[in-house]
C-alpha cells in the first residue's frame, strides 16, 4: 500500500548522470567530492575538499522506492532527506532505529549511511550499520553494484553493505539504501537527577539496566544524569513507580536537541572531540590541559569533549582503554582527525580503497592522509 | 603428494606437540565432513593448535608452502564450509575454549573461538547476563563458527544476528599476522572490518578472539503456542503481529510434517492435527510481557487460530521451545536423510512460496517438512530423502536448487544464516552479477592473495558460474513468472 503513496512526483533517478560523471572523472584523472545535504561538511579531514576537482551532488537523487510496513523494510535513493523518511515512517507508527543526527534539515539518507553517525539510542536500538540491509553503490570504476538485499537475514557474499557504512564516501558513491525499520514505541518519557560524578552516573545507569527497566538513552552532563524510557504505554505511563524520588520528569525534546547538537554545550564554537571508549575506565579528562567541558552519551561509551587539547596527550589517554578520539568540529590543526590505525589495518584499508576506487576518484584523504 | 605431506608433518612437529597433529586415516575420519554430510573428504592432516603463536607459525608455514588452510569449529555448519580438501590442513580451534573475561558494566565477554555458544550464556548467568544469538545447534556450535557464518537463531528477530552482538575481534591472517579489529567503544575508527569479517566463512582470516555483547536476562518471558488449520492463516498472523508494532523475541512457524516429527521426538504438547503452529515469545518486565501477551493473543484469535496455549511458567515455556529446537534431529528420525535449505524471503510471499515448494515436492516425489524463523522470513524446508537410493541425492539437490531460485525470484536470498559454503556456491551465480562476484574475489585477494584460506567455498569463480550455466535472475529472465515481485 505504501509503495504507492510514497512515490513523490519530485523523485528523480540520477544514477546515469552519476555514472557519466564518474567515468569523466576517471578519464580526466579528476577527483570528486561527494556531497549529500552537506549537513556534515565539517566532518572528516578539512583538507579533503580542496583536493577535489569537482562536486558530485547526490541531493537531487531522491525517492522512497519501497516501503512495506509489515516487512519492516524501506528502500530509498541516497539523496532522500531523512525528514521525508521520518515523516512517512511516522504515519505508519514506525521509525528509524538509529535515530540519526540531523545537523540541518537537508540531512540525506546517503549522508547518514556514509558518515555512520547514530543518535542517542545507539546502545539500545543499534547503529546505522546495524540497520542497513543492502546498498547499491557506484564504485570508482563507475560500476553499479548491489550488496546485501531487502530481507532481514542474508549471509550470501561478503557483507559489503555494512562494511561501507561510515566509509565517508571514500570507497564509492552510495546510490540506494535498504534499511530495517522498527515500530515506534507507544510512549517515551524522560527523567533527570543530580549525580555526584561520572562514575556514579555510569553505575546508576548500569543498575537500572540490571533491573531490566525499559531504558532507551542516557546523558551525563554537568553533574546531571538524564535518562529516557520507551515502551508500551501501560508500562511507561507508570514508570515513576519504579524510580526513587530524586528523579524529576523532563521534556523529551532534550533528546532531539542532544542528537542534533542544539544543546548549549554544542553551540559554543570551540574544538569538539568525539570519543568512543568503554564505560568502566576511570580516565579523568578534566586533568587534561585546556579542558573545558564534557558531555557523555551511550551509557558512558560516547564522550564529547570541548577544549583545545594537545592531540597526542588526548590520544595517549584514550589509547590506555583501547578507545578512539575523533576531532569532530573545528579541527585545530590536528594531525589526525580520526584515531590513527594500526599498521595492519592501515595496510588493509589502503588495499581496500585501491579495490573500490583504483583511480582515486572519491573524497581523497577524507579519513586519513594516506588515501 | 606423500612426500610433501611428510615434509609438512616434520615441519609442523616443530610447531605443535605431537598430540596436536593428526595424520593417520582413522584419526582424520571424524573431520571428513561437517553438518552437510552428503559431502565428505579427508584432509591431508588435522592440526589442533593450543596457542596463538602456534597458529601464527602454522599460517606462516602454510603460506610459504602454498598449503590451503580450512578452519573448523564444531563442524555443525550446514553448508559444507568446513569440508576439507585432500591437499589442505584442517585447523581445528577446539582447544581455544576459554572465556577470558566478563565485564559487568560494559556487558561484554571476551572469549576464545572454540567456546561453545551455550557456554557463554551459562558463564554469564551468575551475573544475570546472557548472549542473545541462539542457533538451534547452540549446545555444540562454537562462537568462532558463529562469527564465521554470522549465525542467527530463534531470538534474532528482536536481538539481531551475530554481527549485531559482537564488538571486536582478533584474527590471524594467512601470513600469520595478528590483527585487532574494533576497539573498546561502540563505533571504531576507519572502515568496518568487523562487519566484513563476520560471515566471511573462514575465507579472510582465522578468528582467534571475540568480544561479545551480553544482555540482562529478561525477568519474564512467555510463549504463545498457536495452532492453525492452514499455513496461509499462520502466515497472515505473523504479518499482523509485526504490523501491530510488536517485535516478539522469537516468532517461529512449523508445518504439519515438522510438528508431527517434533512432537514424536520431544513431546512438547504440539497439536499434531494442525496444519501449522506458531510459537511467539514475548520478553521483558512482567507488565510489558503481560500487556504484549494479551495483545498477541487477540491478534492470533482474530487470525483464526484454532487453539492457543500460553506458557504459565518457565518450565512450560522451555517445553514449548524444546520441540522447535529439536526439529532437525526429530526430522532426522523419520527419514534416512534430510537436506536443510535456508532461503529468506519477504514474509508477504510466504504462502505463495510454500505452495510452490509443495508443488515441487509432488513433482520430485520427495516429502518436505517446513520449519521457519517466520518473523524474519527465513525458511528451513527440510527435504526428506534416502541417500542409499540411487539418484535420490541428485534429485534432492536439484529440488533444493529450485527452492533457492524461488527465494531469489521473490526478492529474497539463498541463505539467511547457514552460509554458502560449498553447498550453495553455484546459486551465488544466480543471486549476484558477474561484476559483483568479481568484486568479492578482489576483496578476498586483499586478505589472501594466493587463495589459501578455505579455497573453493562461498564465492564462485566466474568459470564455475559458466559451467553451472546459471544466469543472474535479477535481470528479467524470471524463473517463476506467476509470482508477484517487486
Ligand atoms: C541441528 C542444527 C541446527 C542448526 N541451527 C542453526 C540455527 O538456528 N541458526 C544458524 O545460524 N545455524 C544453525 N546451524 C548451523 C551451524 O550450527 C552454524 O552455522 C554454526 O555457526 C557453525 O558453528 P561451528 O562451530 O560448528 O562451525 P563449523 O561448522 O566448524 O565451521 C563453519 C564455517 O566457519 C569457519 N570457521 C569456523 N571457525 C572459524 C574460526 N575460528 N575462524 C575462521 N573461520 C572459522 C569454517 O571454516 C566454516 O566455513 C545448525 C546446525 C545444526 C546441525
Amino acid at each position: 500500500m505504501n509503495n504507492i503513496n510514497s512515490i513523490n512526483t519530485n523523485d528523480k533517478d540520477c544514477t546515469e548522470e552519476f555514472v557519466e560523471q564518474i567515468q569523466a572523472a576517471i578519464t580526466h584523472k579528476h577527483c570528486l567530492q561527494i556531497i549529500g545535504g552537506n549537513s556534515k561538511g565539517f566532518y572528516g579531514r578539512p583538507d579533503s575538499p580542496a583536493r577535489c576537482d569537482s562536486i558530485l551532488n547526490v541531493s537531487s537523487h531522491t525517492g522512497i522506492l519501497y516501503y512495506e510496513p509489515s516487512e519492516l523494510v524501506l528502500r530509498a535513493r541516497a539523496g532522500t532527506p531523512i525528514a521525508e523518511i521520518n515523516h512517512l515512517l511516522a504515519k505508519n507508527r514506525q521509525c528509524l532505529s538509529f535515530n540519526p543526527p540531523c545537523y540541518s534539515k537537508h540531512t540525506t539518507l546517503g549522508g547518514v549511511v556514509a558518515s555512520g553517525l547514530t543518535g542517542p539510542n545507539r546502545p539500545y536500538w543499534g547503529s546505522v550499520r546495524d540497520a542497513v540491509l543492502g546498498l547499491q553503490i557506484i564504485n570508482g570504476e563507475a560500476n553499479v553494484l548491489n550488496f546485501g538485499g531487502q530481507v532481514i537475514k542474508n549471509v550470501a557474499g561478503y557483507d559489503l553493505s555494512r562494511f561501507l557504512v561510515g566509509s565517508l564516501g571514500t570507497l564509492g558513491l552510495i546510490n540506494e539504501v535498504t534499511v530495517k525499520v522498527i515500530p515506534q514505541n507507544e510512549l517515551t518519557r524522560s527523567f533527570v537527577s543530580e549525580s555526584a560524578n561520572t562514575l556514579d552516573s555510569i553505575k546508576c545507569i548500569s543498575q537500572l539496566k540490571y533491573r531490566s527497566l525499559p531504558l532507551s538513552a542516557s546523558c551525563i552532563h554537568n553533574n546531571f544524569l538524564t535518562i529516557q524510557f520507551s515502551g508500551p504505554e501501560k508500562l511507561i505511563s507508570n514508570i515513576e513507580s519504579k524510580l526513587d524520588n530524586r528523579w524529576q520528569e523532563t521534556d523529551n525534546h532534550f533528546w532531539s536537541d542532544l542528537r542534533d547538537h542544539k544543546l548549549e554545550f554544542f553551540k559554543k564554537t570551540k574544538s569538539l572531540w568525539r570519543l568512543n571508549l568503554s564505560a568502566t575506565d576511570e580516565l579523568n579528562f578534566s586533568s587534561l590541559k585546556h579542558y573545558q567541558s564534557e558531555l557523555i552519551e551511550w551509557d558512558g561509551r560516547l564522550r564529547w569533549l570541548t577544549g583545545n587539547f594537545d592531540e597526542s596527550e588526548l590520544r595517549q589517554l584514550v589509547n590506555k582503554v583501547q578507545g578512539q578520539a575523533c576531532s569532530f568540529r573545528n579541527q585545530n590543526s590536528v594531525n589526525f582527525v580520526f584515531q590513527p590505525l594500526s599498521p595492519e589495518i592501515k595496510h588493509l584499508s589502503t588495499q581496500i580503497k585501491q579495490t573500490f576506487d583504483p583511480h582515486g576518484v572519491f573524497n581523497p584523504n577524507k579519513m586519513y592522509s594516506d588515501w | 603428494m606423500e612426500s610433501s605431506k611428510s615434509k609438512l608433518i616434520t615441519e609442523l612437529r616443530l610447531i605443535v606437540p605431537s598430540q596436536c597433529l593428526l595424520f593417520e586415516e582413522e584419526q582424520l575420519a571424524p573431520y571428513e565432513c561437517d553438518g552437510l554430510s552428503a559431502y565428505r573428504q579427508l584432509p591431508m592432516l588435522v592440526v589442533l593448535p593450543e596457542t596463538i603463536e602456534q597458529i601464527q607459525a602454522i599460517m606462516k608455514l602454510c603460506s610459504q608452502q602454498n598449503v590451503p588452510v580450512i578452519a573448523r569449529g564444531a563442524g555443525t555448519g550446514l553448508s559444507g564450509g568446513a569440508l576439507p580438501r585432500p591437499d589442505s590442513i584442517l585447523l581445528s580451534l577446539a582447544k581455544f575454549n576459554k572465556i577470558k573475561k566478563i565485564d559487568r558494566i560494559n556487558q561484554i565477554a571476551v572469549v576464545e573461538p572454540g567456546v561453545r555458544n551455550i557456554s557463554i550464556s551459562e558463564a554469564a548467568k551468575e551475573h544475570n547476563l546472557y548472549y542473545a544469538p541462539d542457533p538451534s545447534s547452540q549446545i555444540a556450535c562454537t562462537i568462532g563458527g558463529n562469527v564465521a557464518e554470522n549465525a542467527g537463531g530463534v531470538h534474532c528477530l528482536k536481538y539481531g544476528l551475530t554481527v549485531h552482538n559482537i564488538s571486536s575481534l582478533k584474527i590471524i591472517n594467512i601470513e600469520g599476522e595478528l590483527i585487532s579489529i574494533g576497539d573498546s567503544g561502540l563505533d571504531s575508527a576507519g572502515y568496518d572490518f568487523l562487519a566484513l569479517l563476520t560471515g566471511s566463512e573462514g575465507l579472510l582470516g582465522i578468528i582467534i578472539e571475540i568480544t561479545v555483547k551480553l544482555l540482562v536476562i529478561p525477568p519474564k518471558a512467555t510463549v504463545l503456542l498457536a495452532a492453525f488449520n492452514s499455513i496461509e492463516k499462520a502466515g497472515a498472523a505473523v504479518a499482523n503481529i509485526i504490523a501491530a508494532g510488536i517485535i516478539p523475541a522469537g516468532l517461529e512457524m512449523m508445518d504439519q510434517n515438522a510438528v508431527r516429527a517434533a512432537e514424536a521426538f520431544a513431546h512438547a504438547g504440539y497439536p499434531t492435527d494442525a496444519q501449522a503452529i506458531l510459537l511467539c515469545e514475548l520478553d521483558g518486565l512482567a507488565e510489558e510481557v503481560d500487556a504484549l501477551t494479551d495483545k498477541s493473543y487477540k491478534i492470533l484469535m482474530a487470525a483464526d487460530a484454532v487453539d492457543i496455549k500460553i506458557s504459565r511458567n518457565d518450565e512450560e515455556r522451555l517445553i514449548f521451545w524444546k520441540g522447535r529446537k529439536a526439529a532437525f534431529p526429530a526430522v532426522g528420525r523419520i527419514t534416512p536423510d534430510y537436506y536443510c535449505m535456508d532461503g529468506t524471503i519477504p514474509r508477504k510471499h510466504l504462502a505463495k512460496v510454500l505452495k510452490e515448494i509443495s508443488r515441487l515436492s509432488d513433482e520430485y516425489g520427495l516429502a518436505v517438512a517446513n520449519v521457519f524463523h517466520a518473523g524474519d522470513g527465513n525458511l528451513h524446508p527440510l527435504i526428506l530423502y534416502d541417500a542409499n537410493k540411487p539418484g535420490e541425492l541428485e534429485r534432492t539437490e536439484e529440488f533444493g536448487g529450485k527452492i533457492l531460485e524461488l527465494c531469489i525470484s521473490v526478492g529474497g536470498t539463498i541463505t539467511g544464516e547457514h552460509g554458502v559454503g560449498i553447498e550453495k556456491i553455484d546459486h551465488m551465480c544466480i543471486q549476484f552479477s558477474k561484476d559483483e562476484l568479481e568484486f568479492f574475489r578482489k576483496i578476498k585477494q586483499v586478505f589472501d592473495p594466493n587463495t589459501l584460506l578455505n579455497p573453493g567455498k562461498a564465492i564462485p569463480t566466474l568459470s564455475r558460474c559458466a559451467e553451472f550455466g546459471a544466469m543472474h535472475v535479477h535481470s528479467g529472465d524470471e524463473k517463476f513468472p506467476e509470482l508477484e515481485r517487486f
